[in-house]
């Protein structure tokens, strides 16, 4: 035998020895998809596992959507106990469909959590509510809206003075969740759908590029593309603390999501799944989520994060969430025949 | 009696007798129907799954849906734009190397070919460094502050990243060319003009045409670039994830990528069955050592500054993801700092995932490709064509295709590969094998048929003639294959966003996940990291090989 056979063969089994083997797991685990910041989720997996001493594997990616549609094509086999992140407007969905195992964490009860915050039928915990702002880029800001003699901007209208014209951007509701429940905040605002879409029609005048996720608009904000742009305050506070150039305004009448953990059904670790979601409605992992992640707790004993106004002082404008979830596809279809294919 | 079945082996035309002779070589027998049978579980079974899983009504609702019709003929804009231009450069480009008069033409191969070994959004992410509003070029230099997303910017990203494609391709044709008949068209009184556009273009059309094709194939399934730079310009591929990154809807995701399918399968059948069966081959009798007459001045000059910028803004772009790595803030804060490679080292686990991952997919397609190469080569196998056509197949779908089909696929229970680092691995292995099944066979047909005879005749068996005979001389084939693969999957987005689970986290997927949460800078640190890596495993295989010539192909991001 030649030796670059015995090489080959060699490079041939150490292929098959590392492809087979997967990393080693710990005793016990749990398996998280989790839609939120890197920071936020490995601080709070190694507290749980400190206080629990169950360990945990996590997916975590930056847009629930994605998550929730793994747990839909692994339904037949799921391999993860929790999602946590993402809106409501993604658990109830999974729920319909039977993929969420019902719980009622008795924390809500303990820590007296509004009942706002938990789905009726027990599917979901709200763990943090997170708002809709509006982002300027101060630089631009001064330059071209300051020395027109227009002030900063207090509430949505403010936005439609000409002043901005093509000077704004927003997440495209047609692809992103965020963007979908500013649209159909509008509705609720002002009263109607023909009254919402007539103002988002005015909107659009003033947007020179859609988004398609959220948080894309605060990279267009903070590198000076757009002069400011509607947006999540987690995402903008984080970018702001990061000193990116980015002035945070909370509109009174807005739009929140309230962000949502599950227990999926049929999962590798149901009791430690229940586990997690004591733990992270909890006033510790209650504390390190408001911190780090920038958002609203859901306890009425932990502090609301620093450089916003507390939460009393958002007016969350109406929002019918069963009427926004039921009329999706039918919402974002109309805008996209109505706004979106019309630029 | 050995002997004596072989000699009949190859008879084309006698399915029976090839039959009968099967039967007395069981392990070609077995291997055949393994290698089948593995085609059409990890090729055709994902394939179907994706098309089959929205149902048939769902295809016909297709049109009430705005947004969609928008992104089709987006998709088709984009594509015949990008070919054009791709090509057209290229095409520039490949004269310039095809010419060895032409002044620092390794270097100027050598730059061409960077972009085919960095993952494919490097260059739609350093073109928004470069030429964003507060872009080093754009800004920096001339001053603008224009919004760049959006398609022109996504025009202008396809084609530097696809004309190295069609340079290369072109290039081959090129110096295939017999400089002998444009001397001889000279000898007659044509002008340079004249014989380039009655000897030398005729020559090359198909290699053109081909060229064109691949390209077209690789911005249709483009995920990536678009991704990052295309802004609200909605594409197939795009949409089919925001579908599933946006609203959690598989449906619609499988719907859309469904719809990439049939454009994509046109282009390559028309690139495989009729462009290719086009070459020209040049019967010139004896070689020639006459020397290419030069190009005429002014074009010469022409050529050297159009592709001294073409290099010089690869280079640039390439400058711009290595400077990121080190600024604080890109735009806005200058001071160099090393802080963005505390975060690149915290993603040190997911580098190591995907060279693990690519290098065993690379093990995985080079075997698969070569033994399926071997069947369908020495006609071992009745069933060849039908083990040709569906080792070819994969190049026709695009990833974002292959990465749902694979989601959808071994998910069941039953197939415990759910999660695990080998399903990216089966992906990334059975999306390559039409690369590593080519070259293995071209490296087969350069070997004559009389020394597997010649050992036949002293009773080998035919593995042992595969073994002893064949491999040591596709050997730095092999190599070829197995880099090809390992790049592919390394540089790989499209397939990996849908396959990624907690323990298998791979570096395209955090970088993408970076880019997101607006840390460019942590994106670009990442991005150097595994772009030197990768540069680091292609040298030593390259080295390993002596020097084999090693020219990945990518497939749609």
């Amino acid at each position: 035998m030649r030796r670059w056979s015995w090489f080959l063969a060699a490079v041939v089994f150490l292929g098959v020895v590392v492809g087979l083997s997967g990393p080693a797991g710990a005793q016990q685990k749990i398996v998280i998809y989790a839609a939120q910041d890197e920071k936020t989720t490995n601080e709070m997996t190694r507290m749980f596992t400190e206080e629990t001493k169950i360990g945990t594997e996590v997916i975590r990616v930056a847009a629930a959507g994605t998550l929730a549609t793994r747990i839909r094509a692994e339904k037949a086999a799921p391999k993860a106990d929790i999602f946590m992140g993402g809106s409501v407007e993604f658990h109830e969905p999974l729920a319909t469909e039977g993929l969420v195992l019902p719980y009622r964490s008795p924390v809500v009860a303990e820590a007296k959590i509004d009942p706002a915050y938990v789905s009726p039928q027990n599917f979901w915990h709200g763990f943090f509510v997170n708002s809709l702002v509006i982002i300027l880029n101060p630089q631009r800001f001064q330059r071209e809206i300051a020395s027109a003699g227009v002030a900063k901007p207090k509430t949505w209208d403010d936005l439609l003075n000409p002043v901005y014209a093509k000077k704004l951007t927003a997440g495209n509701p047609a692809t992103c969740g965020g963007a979908y429940i500013f649209t159909a905040l509008q509705i609720f605002r002002l009263g109607g759908e023909q009254q919402g879409f007539d103002w988002l029609k005015k909107l659009d005048g003033q947007i020179l590029q859609y988004t398609p996720t959220c948080p894309g608009t605060i990279t267009l904000v903070s590198r000076g593309e757009v002069a400011g742009g509607i947006t999540w305050a987690d995402d903008s506070i984080e970018a702001m603390l990061e000193k990116q150039p980015i002035d945070i305004v909370f509109p009174p009448d807005t739009g929140a999501e309230i962000g949502a953990i599950s227990i999926i059904k049929g999962g590798p670790n149901p009791e430690g799944a229940k586990k997690w979601v004591d733990f992270a409605l909890g006033k510790k992992a209650q504390a390190l989520k408001t911190e780090l992640g920038f958002t609203y707790p859901v306890r009425s004993d932990v502090d609301p994060p620093k450089n916003v106004p507390p939460l009393s002082d958002i007016k969350l404008g109406t929002y019918d969430r069963k009427f926004a979830i039921d009329n999706r596809e039918r919402l974002t279809k109309k805008w996209e025949a109505e706004i979106g294919s019309k630029r | 009696m050995s002997s004596e079945s072989l000699t009949h082996l190859p008879a084309p035309g006698l399915p029976g007798w090839r039959a009968r002779a099967l039967l007395r070589e069981p392990v070609t027998l077995v291997v055949g129907l393994g290698v089948g049978g593995l085609l059409l579980l990890f090729v055709l079974w994902p394939i179907l799954e994706v098309v089959t899983y929205a149902p048939a009504g769902d295809y016909l609702r297709l049109g009430e849906n705005a947004r969609w019709i928008r992104a089709t003929t987006n998709t088709f804009r984009m594509v015949a734009l990008s070919t054009a231009t791709a090509t057209l450069v290229g095409f520039l480009y490949a004269l310039a190397l095809s010419r060895p008069d032409f002044p620092g033409r390794e270097l100027l191969r050598l730059i061409a070919i960077l972009p085919l070994f960095s993952p494919p959004f490097t260059i739609g992410f350093s073109y928004l460094l470069m030429f964003g509003r507060f872009g080093v070029i754009s800004h920096g230099l001339f001053g603008l502050e224009a919004s760049i997303l959006g398609w022109g910017s996504l025009w202008a990203v396809q084609t530097i990243s696809n004309f190295p494609f069609a340079a290369l391709a072109i290039e081959r044709a090129l110096s295939a060319t017999p400089p002998t008949l444009e001397a001889a068209a000279r000898d007659l009184g044509g002008g340079w003009l004249a014989v380039f556009r009655t000897v030398t273009l005729p020559l090359v059309r198909p290699a053109v045409a081909g060229a064109a094709l691949l390209v077209a194939i690789y911005v249709l399934a483009d995920f990536a670039n678009p991704l990052i730079i295309g802004g609200d310009f909605p594409l197939l591929a795009t949409e089919a994830w925001y579908r599933i990154d946006g609203w959690g809807d598989l449906r619609g995701a499988t719907l859309l990528a469904a719809t990439l399918l049939p454009p994509a399968l046109i282009l390559f059948l028309a690139e495989r069955y009729w462009v290719s069966r086009r070459s020209y081959v040049v019967i010139a009798g004896r070689g020639s050592s006459l020397d290419r007459p030069p190009l005429p001045v002014s074009l010469r000059w022409g050529l050297t500054l159009f592709c001294g910028l073409t290099a010089g803004l690869i280079l640039s772009l390439y400058f711009g993801v290595v400077a990121g790595a080190f600024t604080r803030t890109w735009g806005v804060d200058w001071t160099p700092t090393l802080t963005q490679w505390g975060v690149a080292l915290t993603k040190l686990d997911h580098i190591r995932n995907s060279l693990v991952f690519a290098a065993a997919a690379g093990v995985g397609a080079t075997v698969l490709g070569t033994v399926a190469a071997y069947l369908v080569d020495q006609k071992a196998f009745p069933g060849g064509r039908l083990l040709d056509a569906l080792c070819v197949l994969p190049a026709a779908v695009p990833g974002v295709f292959f990465g749902i089909g694979y989601l959808l696929v071994f998910n069941r229970p039953g197939v415990a590969l759910a999660g695990t680092g080998l399903v990216m691995v089966l992906a990334f292995t059975f999306h390559n094998l039409p690369f590593s099944f080519q070259i293995a066979r071209a490296g087969l047909a350069q070997i004559h048929r009389n020394l597997a005879d010649a050992a036949a005749d002293l009773g080998a068996y035919r593995f042992r003639i595969l073994w002893d005979v064949h491999l040591p001389l596709i050997f730095p084939a092999c190599v070829s294959a197995w880099t090809t693969a390992f790049v592919n999957s390394v540089t790989n987005l499209s397939i990996a966003v849908f396959l990624v689970s907690g323990g298998n986290q791979v570096a395209t997927f955090s970088i993408l996940g970076l880019i997101g949460d607006n840390r460019l800078e942590a994106a670009s640190a990442v991005t150097t990291l595994l772009l030197l890596t990768t540069l680091l495993v292609v040298g030593a295989a390259w080295w390993l090989s002596r020097g084999a010539r090693v020219i990945p192909g990518v497939l749609g991001g």
